[in-house]
């Protein structure tokens, strides 16, 4: 079926010819048209240059999840350029809607990349057949090639630029069908390995500017605490050091060289005022108020069927309570920016998930129009949520304001990871009424601040409301409500039970919190998951059969989860002292299920042996890359599941390296398969959706080696002993 | 302030900087060859590995007193021309990086440790690797990629 797609006048579009002879096709976006054009990068999408060279521009900031190929991919497609041909750069354009939340293809590129592909071809082919004065319909294009069909003759897209400058972008445009596709759902290499490879890929720590000096920012030790005083005179006299002094999130150091800034933080002394009267700001007193709350008021997120009046005369319920801790994202690059502010203007070199919101934190600071922040978007190094607070971006203009000189702002890896914005530690109160020996009520409470709760954005600058709108713009959080929106990942669980009742109850504390790797969902999935699996052991029932049972047979969850037994062989024998566990879950438009195989050593230290993971994200752009986001993200779940756990002491941060959070190291890397289902479903995120089902999965395969119920993670093995 | 004098990628440098600077500073602010990372700054995570005398070092741990002008330095940007070394050819055949930002460290330890043993096992990548840590997750590609680089070695 041909399915015209309009172009709308809002999204598009400029032709503009601004590397020599090219012919270029950019978006009108509203950032577009008020933010300089950046040094290193056009403000277009697509560059054909008269030598055949195809540049496509990436909007979206490359952290690792390998948006540097796959959005080039759908321009490619549709454009019918050779692969071999195109080349990619960044540009800090168009990017107003952020990184985050799965949403580069699945709410960004799919749509927009492919239309912008298909648009440029249109233009091509026009420009030929008038050349050629011939009928367009009787031309194609494929491998950056214009073949009129009839005739055979044919040209290259470069040798058209010119001439494609003066055809009128069309109103409609006709997109491929799936059957036609060449690139899409291929396995393709990384377009910036190589440049990772040979140390020349550039995060923001390695712009280097003329004159630039080197910060670093001694916050405060409490969380809420103020200055009071300190030995920053001292600090002043060391060898190397330029200045020293107090910016709204503490006191900056600013030296000619790292070392000097370093070795003068070692002697800095600071009197911090406390903050009084601290909310919830240890772990101890916060986990007692999660108990506390547990039976407490609180919102209704949703409701199916009549969930209270059978609990109240359910004969045969079961409940259970899970817990999970505070976890930091920990990314290999600790937060940094590099930033020049003279008195007219103001240029920021960063890797941030939120760049719009950086752009106007910067104007604010600087009391500059947000026309003259000019802001280089460079490869983070590993985003996980954590960069798009734009805080440290805020400290570097602070500083170079201050200093009146550009400076490198770096963050020590203890800065990173006492200073970031944690996943909430969380309750999750789960009911099952199992009347008639099925499952007839389901209850969960997820008791959990929310990471835009007030205290803790309000003060560690944030930026709420700035904030706010690019969780929700973006998708990375679901349910719009502050109070609900706890409850992503627990209101929209698939199975097909009666009654339903989903509640969230958040509260407010003054630990900074943020946006982990796949969010609510990583907590709640633990929850669902492990609960569906008590239920299972109670009512005898094979867990994976159990799920079934509560699912339509052939929609797309019960397919992933039948795949996945299947590929693990669910129930044959398994290595002596192998064990088995299962969970599925699905985010971010992405199912997933997964079947991890453990064993329990004699000193109860967990070892997994293989994880497999069955995901259908829809159509798929990438599979090489689908499958590294997957295992990637086990790899990142694994750790929160049997290692890391941020802790809270009276008002701070206990971890403060890889020494005290451990995270997971290639030898306790488990075998992982992944297996991608095919359809032509809409495209699913896939940067976190293999996260949530990992802990579940662990969890419950540790109930089938040691008859234990895991019901906190991190699984220690003092756990179970 | 002292003046050194260092040999790295095969090149007399001199640098003027305080003599317990570590080297990771000096690569990266004076030298500008930030291929090397800076990931924890104690020797935890790998992301600052480089090759004094072809074995993998923590350029973070090591200050520039304890180094001479016979020492030879090699960074990610020394190791090849054209990133043609088999374990950075290895590591684009098997998609490894992500974000990249831990991967230089990786290929440091890795091209020295494949220096010294060509035909490793599981355990053997696991005991050479494990002090390198890489938060995407690209341990698994790690293996696959150290495998074939090794037979490459092993031929070539």
């Amino acid at each position: 079926m041909v399915k015209e797609h309009i172009i709308s006048r809002r999204d598009f579009i400029k032709v503009t010819s601004i590397i020599g002879s090219g012919f270029a096709i950019g978006f009108n976006s509203l950032f577009a048209s008020k933010h300089e054009v950046s040094n290193f990068a056009p403000d277009t999408f697509i560059n054909v240059l008269s030598d055949d060279t195809i540049i496509l521009s990436v909007a979206k900031a490359e952290m690792g999840q390998g948006i540097w190929t796959s959005l080039p991919m759908l321009i490619a497609e549709e454009m019918e350029a050779s692969w071999d041909k195109v080349k990619v750069v960044q540009t800090s354009k168009d990017s107003f809607m952020g990184t985050g939340g799965s949403m580069s293809i699945k709410g960004y590129g799919w749509e927009k990349m492919r239309k912008s592909g298909a648009i440029a071809k249109y233009m091509l082919i026009e420009a030929a057949a008038l050349k050629w004065q011939v009928s367009p319909l009787e031309c194609d294009a494929e491998k950056s090639v214009v073949i009129h069909k009839p005739s055979g003759r044919n040209t290259t897209f470069g040798s058209l630029v010119k001439d494609a400058k003066k055809i009128k972008i069309p109103r409609k445009v006709i997109l491929k069908d799936p059957s036609e596709f060449s690139l899409i759902g291929e396995d393709m290499l990384r377009t910036d390995s190589k440049m990772k490879v040979d140390g020349s890929a550039l995060f923001a720590m390695d712009i280097d500017l003329k004159g630039m000096l080197y910060a670093m920012v001694e916050r405060p030790k409490y969380f809420g605490a103020t200055y009071k005083s300190s030995n920053a005179n001292l600090i002043k006299k060391q060898s190397g050091i330029i200045d020293v002094f107090n910016i709204p999130s503490g006191i900056a150091i600013v030296g000619k060289n790292t070392w000097s800034v370093i070795k003068a933080r070692k002697i800095l002394q600071v009197d911090w005022q406390k903050k009084k009267d601290p909310v919830n700001a240890d772990s101890k007193i916060y986990k007692s108020h999660l108990s506390n709350l547990v039976n407490g008021k609180s919102n209704t997120v949703k409701k199916e069927g009549r969930p209270s009046k059978f609990l109240l005369k359910s004969k045969k319920t079961l409940q259970s309570e899970y817990y999970l801790p505070f976890q930091t994202h920990a990314a290999m690059e600790p937060c940094n920016c590099v930033v020049n502010v003279s008195e007219k203007a103001c240029e920021i070199w960063a890797g941030t998930q939120n760049p719009t919101n950086a752009i106007s934190r910067a104007a604010n600071v600087t009391g500059l129009d947000e026309e003259k922040i000019k802001l280089n978007l460079t490869f983070l190094g590993g985003g996980f949520g954590r960069k798009s607070f734009n805080d440290f971006i805020e400290d570097g203009v602070q500083i170079s304001k201050k200093i009146k000189s550009p400076i490198k702002l770096i963050y020590s890896r203890e800065d990173d990871i006492k200073h970031g914005f944690a996943r909430p530690s969380s309750i999750h109160q789960l009911t099952a009424d199992l009347n008639g020996g099925d499952i007839n009520v389901w209850k969960h409470v997820v008791v959990s601040p929310d990471p835009l709760t007030g205290n803790a954005l309000n003060e560690y600058g944030a930026d709420l409301p700035g904030i706010a709108k690019w969780a929700v713009n973006i998708g990375v959080v679901k349910n719009k409500l502050r109070n609900t929106m706890i409850a992503d990942g627990a209101s929209e669980i698939p199975y097909n039970f009666h009654n339903k009742l989903i509640k969230a109850s958040p509260f407010e504390t003054d630990v900074p919190l943020g946006f982990w790797r796949a969010v609510f969902n990583s907590q709640n999935a633990f929850a669902n998951e492990c609960f569906i699996d008590e239920i299972a052991d109670q009512l005898k029932i094979d867990p994976i059969q159990l799920r079934l049972n509560h699912l339509n047979n052939n929609s797309r969850p019960s397919i992933v989860i039948r795949k996945v037994a299947k590929e693990a062989a669910w129930e044959s024998k398994l290595p002596k002292g192998h064990f088995q566990g299962f969970a599925y879950h699905h985010s971010f438009g992405t199912h997933v299920a997964q079947i991890a195989e453990i064993s329990i050593d004699s000193s109860n230290q967990i070892k997994v042996h293989k994880v497999f993971s069955a995901v259908d994200c829809g159509q798929t752009v990438n599979p090489m890359t689908i499958r590294a986001q997957i295992q990637g993200s086990i790899i990142f779940g694994l750790g929160a599941t049997i290692k890391s756990e941020m802790t809270v002491k009276n008002g701070k941060v206990n971890e403060g390296n890889f020494d005290d959070y451990q995270v997971i190291r290639i030898d306790e890397t488990p075998e992982i398969n992944v297996y991608i289902i095919k359809n032509q479903e809409n495209p699913g995120g896939i940067g976190e959706p293999g996260l949530p089902p990992i802990a579940p999965a662990i969890a419950n395969a540790v109930f089938a080696a040691s008859g234990k119920r895991i019901r906190k993670l991190p699984i220690l093995s003092k756990d179970l002993s | 302030m002292d003046k050194y004098i260092l040999n790295i990628n095969g090149k007399k440098q001199t640098v003027s900087v305080d003599g317990d600077t570590p080297l990771l500073w000096v690569l990266r602010d004076e030298l500008k060859l930030t291929g090397t990372k800076f990931g924890c700054g104690k020797g935890l995570c790998g992301a600052c590995t480089i090759h004094i005398n072809g074995v993998e070092t923590r350029s973070c741990q090591t200050s520039i007193d304890f180094l001479d002008d016979e020492d030879q330095i090699t960074t990610i940007e020394g190791l090849s021309i054209d990133a043609s070394h088999p374990v950075q050819k290895a590591w684009v055949a098997h998609d490894v990086p992500q974000c990249g930002y831990c991967q230089s460290g990786q290929i440091m330890t890795a091209s020295s440790f494949l220096s010294r043993n060509n035909k490793p096992n599981d355990d053997d990548i696991d005991t050479a690797m494990k002090m390198n840590i890489c938060r995407c997750g690209t341990y698994p590609r790690i293996k696959k990629a150290i495998k074939s680089a090794a037979k490459e070695m092993k031929n070539g």
